[in-house]
C-alpha cells in the first residue's frame, strides 16, 4: 500500500469538493425547475452549499500552496 | 437453466427508444435570435423575434454578471457569471415556453456543467447533466442542446466550477410545438361544431317539407 503525496492528497480532495459543488448545484437546479415560492428559498439555499464548496476550494489552495511551500 | 434463458431472451429483446435531450459542441440549428435587453440585479431580460414571440430570463445566482450593452443583434452578451439559470417565458412574461432547441456560445474560464430539466412527452420531468469541459478564455465555444424523442427543455442551468464564464453569447431558441392545443384552436373548433350543427338542422327542415 502506497502512502499518498500532499500533491495527490490535494489533487483528491479538490475533486471530491468539485463534486460536492456539482452535487449542491444539481440540487439548486432541480428546486428552482420545481418553482413556487418553497422551490425558489430551497433552490437558493443550496445555492449558498454551492458557493460555500467554491470557498472552501479557494481556502484549501491557499493553505496548500502554504504548505508546500 | 430457466434464468439463463430468461436473461438471453431479455438481452434480445430490442429496447424501446428512450426519451433523450442531447448535446453537441457546436452552434447548429434553427431558432428565433435572442437579443439581451437589460438587466436589473441579478436578472437579464432577453427577448426573441422570428416565429415565436417572447421573453427569457437569464438568472445569474452569483450575483456578479454584466450585460454587455447592445451594439449589434447577438454580439451583445452577459459577462462575469459562473451560475446562470435561462427560462424561457411567453411574450407577457407569465408561462414558461418549452424549447427544442438551444444554441448558445461560451468563453472563459473553469470547467462547465449543464444541468437541463426536460418535461416528457407522457407527463413528468427529468434530469440531464452535461460535461462542457473546460472553456477557452480567448475563443467561443459553441453548444446545441437537442430534445428528441418528443420531450421539450423546460429550464437549464450553467454551473462553471474554479472560473467564471467571461462571455455568453450567439443564444437562439426554437420554440417546441405545443401538444395541448391553443384557446383559439379550441374556439375554432366549437365553431365548426356549430356551423355543422346549423347545418344538420337545416338540411332536416328541408327534409321535412318534401
Amino acid at each position: 500500500m502506497t502512502v499518498p503525496t500532499k500533491g495527490e492528497t490535494y489533487f483528491k480532495l479538490m475533486e471530491h469538493l468539485r463534486l460536492a459543488q456539482e452535487d449542491a448545484a444539481m440540487l439548486m437546479h432541480l428546486e428552482q425547475a420545481e418553482g413556487g415560492a418553497a422551490g425558489t428559498v430551497i433552490g437558493r439555499g443550496w445555492w449558498h452549499v454551492t458557493e460555500n464548496l467554491k470557498k472552501l476550494q479557494g481556502h484549501i489552495t491557499v493553505l496548500a500552496k502554504r504548505g508546500l511551500q | 437453466m430457466k434464468k439463463l434463458l430468461l436473461a438471453t431472451v431479455m438481452a434480445m429483446t430490442p429496447v424501446a427508444a428512450m426519451a433523450d435531450v442531447t448535446i453537441i459542441d457546436k452552434l447548429s440549428g434553427t431558432g428565433d435570435n435572442v437579443v439581451f435587453d437589460s438587466q436589473v440585479g441579478g436578472l437579464i431580460l432577453g427577448s426573441f423575434n422570428g416565429q415565436n414571440q417572447g421573453v427569457v430570463d437569464f438568472t445569474d445566482l452569483s450575483g456578479n454578471a454584466l450585460f454587455v450593452g447592445a451594439q449589434n443583434g447577438n454580439d451583445i452578451k452577459i459577462a462575469n457569471t459562473s451560475d446562470l439559470q435561462i427560462q424561457v417565458f411567453d411574450a407577457t412574461n407569465t408561462s414558461v415556453l418549452p424549447t427544442a432547441t438551444d444554441v448558445f456560445s461560451l468563453k472563459g474560464t473553469g470547467t462547465v456543467t449543464a444541468f437541463v430539466t426536460a418535461n416528457e412527452p407522457g407527463g413528468g420531468t427529468t434530469l440531464f447533466t452535461f460535461n462542457l469541459g473546460m472553456i477557452d478564455p480567448n475563443a467561443q465555444s459553441g453548444f446545441t442542446l437537442s430534445a428528441i424523442n418528443g420531450e421539450t427543455i423546460n429550464m437549464y442551468t450553467l454551473l462553471d466550477v474554479g472560473g467564471n464564464i467571461t462571455d455568453f453569447e450567439h443564444y437562439r431558441v426554437d420554440v417546441a410545438t405545443s401538444a395541448v392545443p391553443e384557446p383559439s384552436t379550441w374556439g375554432m373548433m366549437l365553431l365548426g361544431f356549430v356551423g355543422l350543427a346549423f347545418a344538420f338542422r337545416s338540411r332536416r327542415k328541408v327534409v321535412g317539407l318534401a
